[in-house]
């Protein structure tokens, strides 16, 4: 059962770039260097959809005790750790606060390697929070695997499906689309479309509701389109 | 049972541990002037960029009772009974903390106090914090049930109990905080809590609460002070 860490990091005016550099040249690689933590995602929230300016991160640990070990070693102001001090000081350069939350994958939700080996890529991203009715949540699962079947007919692929760590009362997934315009083109089409309609029906009895904020990718993360070379930043 | 000051403080980023050493040491400092600063700590904590609102930083205060949480207001506020020494280290400290969000706490009758949780040798690496969102009214309830079905669950899968608290002058909050002695246990814990094995009491009670529990606000935990500080022996 891999476990995940979403982080939403709230910017301080315009060092979203800066942040995201400084997360892809420092964090990233000391992460899985020192913790093994493995980058899913990173990028920036789409502000439209979103607060802003924000950026958001993705990490896959394998397990409960993998998540303890690096909750253990989680940085404290006076850790003597000092490349990471050094980065974590610095980074305060470009971030105000930042809201986390972990997240449990589901059984058929896929791993990185999962996603990797399957081709699955994109740059316009959907971070849909759903809530739960307590003691609904595996029902919401078993449903939302059906979505995914039915997200496919329109392009829109699966990331992760995961139910909400530490409380009893919402799910999370990624959903990936090749880019932005497909975004848009996935949202036209929802109405018209009789099963998916048909399927949220089927849930109302399970969700108090649902948000979905997007995100778009920063060039270098793991599920960036392979062909697609730029070294533009994303600011 | 006793009264608590629960605190959220919003920490100036990298100076949490600063904060909560000036807030520890002045506390120590008055309380023990008083003769008062043995027990009065319950914990000082850093919360852990996983879960929640971060930087943050969450104290636990024992007050024992509303006389003693009535004159710690007073010497904040009452024009009369006000604490210069307080007003000080007050407004010497902005640049470690930019505001926060306090309750006050009725512990549970099954709660130890600091006292007893030192006897009982009560201690963790990493601490679990939730403020738990009940049905209105419900308060009560659950919380009798947690001492009762959750608590013996709870700690055969590797978890202390530090406390459960009933939120006052609200009639839908409690607070739960549960210790872990290494980062193996927390594992422990979680891997039962999202098990399936037939037998593990955790997943039920797991269930049971359902019952009542509307949502949960985590926050993992990191102790700077846990029932003593250098200012408070």
């Amino acid at each position: 059962m891999a476990i995940y860490l979403h982080e939403t990091a709230t910017i301080d005016g315009g060092g979203k770039e800066g942040y995201l550099e400084a997360l892809r040249t420092g964090w990233v690689p000391y992460a899985e260097q020192t913790r093994g933590m493995r980058l899913v995602w990173m990028g920036s929230t789409i502000g439209s959809t979103a607060n802003w300016p924000e950026t958001m991160a993705l990490w896959e640990l394998r397990d409960w005790e993998h998540f303890a070990d690096v909750c253990g070693r989680m940085y404290s102001d006076h850790a003597d750790e000092t490349p990471l001090t050094a980065w974590w000081r610095d980074s305060f350069r470009f971030r105000k606060r930042a809201i986390s939350q972990v997240l449990v994958g589901a059984a058929f939700s896929p791993t990185l390697d999962g996603l990797l080996a399957s081709g699955v890529a994109g740059t316009a991203y959907g971070f849909t929070r759903y809530g739960v009715v307590p003691g609904k949540t595996a029902a919401f699962l078993g449903a939302l695997e059906r979505r995914a079947a039915l997200d496919v007919e329109h392009a829109r692929r699966l990331v992760g499906a995961y139910e909400v760590a530490f409380t009893n009362d919402a799910a999370y997934a990624v959903w990936v689309h090749s880019d932005l315009v497909a975004a848009g083109e996935y949202q036209r089409a929802l109405p018209g479309d009789a099963e998916i309609c048909e399927w949220e029906r089927s849930v109302r009895g399970v969700l108090t509701g649902t948000r979905e904020i997007w995100g778009f990718a920063t060039p270098h993360c793991p599920l960036w389109p392979a062909g697609y070379r730029t070294d533009t930043k994303i600011w | 049972m006793g009264i608590y000051l629960h605190e959220l403080v919003n920490v100036v980023p990298t100076r949490a541990e600063d904060y909560l050493d000036s807030m520890a040491e002045h506390h120590g400092t008055q309380r023990r002037a008083r003769g008062e600063a043995g027990d009065s700590m319950l914990g000082l904590w850093t919360v852990l960029e996983a879960t929640g609102t971060w930087p943050l930083a969450v104290n636990l205060w024992q007050n024992q009772s509303w006389d003693r949480q009535a004159q710690m207001l007073q010497s904040q506020f009452e024009p009369r009974a006000q604490n210069p020494e307080l007003k000080k280290w007050w407004l010497n400290n902005l640049d470690l903390r930019t505001g926060g969000f306090d309750r006050i706490v009725d512990s549970t009758a099954y709660s130890l106090d600091v006292a007893g949780l030192r006897a009982e040798g009560v201690a963790g690496a990493l601490f679990l914090h939730q403020i738990v969102r009940v049905g209105a009214g419900q308060v009560a309830d659950f919380l009798d049930a947690f001492g009762n079905e959750g608590v013996p669950a709870i700690e055969a899968a590797g978890a202390q109990l530090v406390g459960a608290y009933r939120v006052c002058m609200y009639d839908h909050e409690a607070i739960v905080i549960l210790a872990f002695r290494e980062p193996r246990d927390l594992a422990r814990f979680q891997a039962g809590w999202h098990g399936t094995a037939p037998g593990n009491g955790l997943r039920r009670w797991r269930d049971r609460e359902d019952t009542w529990v509307r949502g949960k606000e985590t926050l993992l935990l990191k102790p700077r002070w846990f029932l003593s500080s250098p200012w408070h022996s």
